[in-house]
């Protein structure tokens, strides 16, 4: 017994050896939800889209807090065609492979990243402007699109470029397996074992200069607790996603530096605010009932109702925003008219008698329990705080593997729920994003509304968009984006509770410079001593 | 059915009195047999200990509804501003309150105060006055009616500074807009702002006073949604204890007929059910249970099905092993002469007999559906989260561990575990008492 303790005890020591001198070289990462693959046109996943950038580079990419860089392109410009996109490459970029990169490879991007077999959610969004794309030498390309399109530098920047010697015919699982992972990016892939570790070496020939680490293993730690024993333990020297409960005892730790900031990603609930019937409300007696959700003071009572500093300071423990748009301030297109509704309980109970709905109703509240920062304890907030204006609140959540299917549910008859958590990441980092994907009416081929789940429609908000989204003006077009904000706000499209804060992990002498993106990477990694 | 009972007594005592030897000694004292098993059950103080708690247990878990401080199950009851409050921990009822919207403006140097919230007023009037110190700082005075509002304040924020705009005093939350700030700071409270001031501006202030009226004790703490742990222990046991034994009844009878059946017709009967009890048992209770749920949903009827699909076999099994021994004795012969029904037979002759051995299945089984149901709603697959059992309460404390908030776990840990030792005790005795090969 004796023997056994104590042989771990040494295992301890000299682990702890070993790992001092490897650390100021290589870098290990605990993410906390780990990328489905390797391939960067696959899946529309954070955790993809972050991995993804250390191999491969983008046209323009996007810096800490989603400015736009120069990256494969070194300038881009709308030519004396309003309706063309110009971009100049960077020429003397080599893959990791050796080959140059050319126009060429960019062509094959724009054919490959929609068109991928299986992809549970693709990068065509972003793609399906360009009408016609044409190489005019090999560091120059231009695209057209169909009407003049301003936000064609934020959509690109979301592409990851690969290239077309290994890249044509190659499936997903030739990218999983490395044969075609080849990019231009800071680091070159060398392993990949789904569920346990991906593995990066520094790219000396980086166009940007080698990179500060010789290796990067990112390793996948689903659990929170044990993502934070991991980073005690000192095997890994960075996590993400460091959980709310466990942030105060760690910011007293000397051996753990936090670092924090603000996303760009609004936890709200969707209301259904297109059906006769909602699945999901009931008269408390359990008859059927109209859905109360059409009126929109009934939909104003249920915002009234939360009380967002709560579930900031009680169960984010003061790790989040409060909310009353769809980005917070400082990101483009945020309406600075806008305040977070104020939580009025007695306000919410006469606005629902007014609605004719004096006795309340029965209403489940859905959301995801692993997705979003303290998803579930949200949702059970939620439901005291409905509760306590007189409405009978039930509870369900559920992995995302399920909740998301149901969420969305199928074309016709829409979602299974009638009010429920979501989160939504502006990807381009601006509030166009989430004003087409959540409030814009559906229209699927046009690919507005794809993740509007209450069916909240409103022609007067769908024309302000669209007018935004052809404006070229920049102070014009964050005006239109801020008014469709107000409207949407106004007239309840969705409910906002509260912006995430994220907050990473590292040892001592590291720092992690925090990203509005959410995305966990080895760039942002920086040494504090 | 009225003549059951005697009927089944008579015969339990033959049985539990027949020694070893095969009726040879036939019973020579005429003592009843719940007297004679409670008398040799109170021999041992261990299990008395266990009966007692586990009466207690029984007990506080039937008045969960009158004694428990809260009903963890009503969302209007608990608070999330309670939430995660240590042990002994007073709630009090809302502090009284008050925004202030200060419009202030730099050049004329006046200062109009727009009060927002009313019900509770900590000052009927701040007396707020304005000075500039330079072009780019202004000091704000206060002189509030009543004289001591701004005394003894909990807390006090201020919020919308115009952009770039400092505090002389306080501190600046790290990635929210608003400053806090203790009562003295506003004594002489400097804004400062490197550009000056471009126009009249509004901040706002919001002062908290001392709360002292109280509303509710949490002895156990709290968990993370404020939720009384000692009511929701009281309520967890409630879960579990039903669960377990309604689960175990079902089971005990399904599983018992099942046995019998089996046991009494023997052949094909008997090869068809046991093959089944067989590949029951060849699967792990809680794989079975998780794939049910699945299946099934959420709810206590739902765990209750699961565990009587996962439990009967292991009665059958049980009832059939003694039934076994029992069917081949004089005494069912005897009824078959008598031409009496096959299931008065199996159910008033054979089933009696049998009972002893399932009965002390049945504690342990009650004691393992406790557990099994703890499992799955720790796994997040038993009973809505706002219901939660004892499984429910220690897998929510489990991510609150780490940072030393121990009783979110421990204490519903505690008490299942105190509930399942107890249980596991009578039925270790009961097992003693009523094995006819352990008889003195």
């Amino acid at each position: 017994m004796s023997k056994r303790l104590s042989r771990i005890a040494l295992g301890a020591v000299a682990a702890t050896f070993m790992a001092a001198p490897a650390l100021a070289e290589d870098l290990v990462i605990g993410l906390a939800s780990e990328p489905t693959s390797i391939d960067p046109h696959f899946h529309n996943l954070g955790p993809n889209n972050a991995f993804g950038r250390h191999i491969y580079d983008r046209l323009i990419n996007q810096g800490s807090n989603q400015e736009l860089l120069p990256g494969l392109a070194e300038s881009w410009f709308v030519t004396d065609d309003p309706t063309v996109w110009q971009f100049n490459l960077r020429q003397g970029v080599t893959w990791h492979d050796g080959e140059p990169f050319t126009a060429e490879d960019v062509a094959f991007t724009f054919e490959r990243a929609p068109n991928v077999p299986n992809s549970p959610s693709g990068y065509g969004i972003y793609l399906a402007q360009i009408t016609d794309v044409t190489i005019v030498d090999d560091y120059t390309i231009q695209v057209r699109t169909a009407d003049p399109y301003p936000l064609m530098p934020n959509d690109l920047s979301t592409v990851a470029i690969v290239s077309a010697h290994a890249g044509a015919g190659a499936t997903t699982s030739d990218y999983n397996s490395g044969e075609a992972a080849i990019g231009t990016g800071a680091y070159r892939f060398v392993e990949y074992v789904p569920g346990d570790r991906i593995v990066v070496e520094a790219n000396p020939d980086h166009w940007g200069g080698a990179p500060e680490w010789d290796t990067v293993t990112f390793r996948p730690l689903t659990s929170a607790p044990a993502r934070v024993a991991a980073l005690l333990s000192g095997d890994v020297d960075l996590i993400a996603g460091v959980p709310t409960a466990d942030i105060p005892q760690l910011a007293d730790n000397p051996d753990v530096v936090l670092s924090q900031g603000v996303s760009n990603r609004v936890i709200y609930f969707h209301i259904d605010s297109s059906r006769d019937v909602t699945p999901m409300v009931t008269a408390k007696d359990g008859s059927e009932i109209p859905n109360p959700f059409l009126d929109v003071n009934v939909r104003r009572a249920i915002s009234m109702a939360i009380d967002r500093e709560a579930i900031v300071d009680e169960v984010m423990e003061g790790i989040a925003i409060p909310a009353g748009q769809l980005l917070p301030e400082g990101f483009f297109g945020v309406s600075e008219n806008i305040e977070v509704p104020e939580y009025d309980p007695e306000g919410a109970r006469a606005l629902l008698a007014e609605a004719g709905h004096p006795d309340g109703f029965r209403v489940v509240l859905h959301g995801p329990n692993d997705r979003y920062i303290n998803d579930a304890a949200i949702v059970q907030a939620v439901a005291q705080m409905l509760t306590r204006v007189g409405l009978d609140t039930e509870v369900d959540t559920m992995p995302r593997s399920v909740f998301f299917g149901r969420a969305t549910g199928n074309e016709e008859t829409g979602s299974e729920f009638s009010l429920m958590l979501v989160g939504w990441g502006s990807g381009t980092g601006e509030a166009s994003s989430p004003l087409k994907s959540l409030i814009a009416t559906r229209d699927r081929a046009r690919g507005f509304g794809a993740s509007n789940r209450g069916r909240f429609s409103d022609a007067e908000i769908d024309g302000l968009i669209e007018e935004a989204l052809r404006t070229v003006d920049d102070d014009a077009r964050a005006a239109l984006l801020a008014r469709a904000t107000e409207l949407a706000m106004e007239r309840v499209a969705i409910i906002p509770t509260h912006f995430q804060v994220n907050t990473w992990a590292t040892r001592p002498g590291l720092a992690y410079i925090p990203r509005t993106d959410e995305y966990t990477m080895a760039e942002n990694v920086v040494r504090s001593e | 059915m009225t003549d059951t009972t005697p009927d089944s007594l008579a015969a339990a005592s033959t049985a539990a009195a027949a020694p070893g030897t095969d009726g040879a000694a036939a019973p020579a004292k005429p003592v009843s047999p719940i007297k004679r098993v409670a008398g040799d059950f109170a021999e041992s103080w261990v299990a008395m200990v266990g009966l007692v708690v586990l009466l207690a247990i029984i007990t506080v878990a039937l008045l969960a509804p009158l004694i428990s401080p809260q009903d963890p199950y009503d969302l209007g009851q608990i608070d999330v501003r309670d939430s995660r409050l240590p042990p002994g921990s007073t709630a009090y009822h809302p502090a009284p309150e008050q925004d202030f919207d200060l419009t202030i403006d730099p050049v004329a140097l006046t200062a109009g105060v727009d009060a927002q919230t009313v019900e509770r007023p900590v000052a009927r009037d701040l007396g707020l006055t304005v000075a500039a110190i330079d072009a780019d700082t202004l000091e704000l005075r206060f002189a509030p009616t009543p004289a001591d509002a701004l005394s003894g304040l909990e807390l006090v924020r201020i919020d919308d500074l115009p952009r770039g705009a400092t505090l002389s005093a306080g501190e600046k939350h790290s990635f929210r807009s608003f400053w806090t700030l203790t009562e003295a700071d506003l004594q002489g409270l400097r804004i400062r702002s490197e550009r000056g001031f471009d126009g009249p501006f509004t901040i706002e202030l919001a002062v908290e006073g001392t709360a002292t009226e109280v509303r509710m004790q949490y002895w156990l703490g709290t968990d993370a949604q404020g939720r009384d742990m000692l009511s929701a222990i009281l309520y967890g046991l409630r879960t579990s204890l039903s669960v377990g034994v309604l689960s175990g009844v079902f089971a005990l009878v399904i599983g018992m007929s099942a046995g019998l059946t089996a046991a009494y017709f023997g052949g094909k009967v008997d090869t068809v059910i046991m093959r089944i009890v067989d590949l029951q048992l060849s699967f792990p209770a809680i794989l079975v249970a998780l794939m049910l749920l699945a299946v099934l949903g959420r709810g206590v009827d739902k765990v209750i099905l699961a565990l009587i699909i996962v439990q009967w076999a292991y009665y059958a099994r049980t009832a059939r092993s003694a039934a076994l021994v029992e069917r081949r004795k004089e005494y069912i012969e005897a009824a078959q002469c008598l031409a009496l029904s096959t299931r008065r037979i199996i159910f008033v002759h054979l089933l009696p007999n049998c009972l002893p051995p399932v009965i002390v299945v049945g504690t342990v089984q009650v004691a393992n559906a406790i557990a099994l149901e703890a499992t799955l709603s720790f796994l997040g697959i038993g009973l809505p989260v706002t219901e939660p059992s004892l499984g429910l309460l220690i897998s929510n404390g489990f991510d609150y561990l780490l940072s030393g908030r121990f009783w979110i776990s421990v204490y519903p840990g505690v008490a299942l575990l105190i509930t399942i030792v107890a249980i596991n005790l009578v039925g270790d005795r009961l097992r003693d008492v009523l094995n006819p090969r352990l008889q003195r």
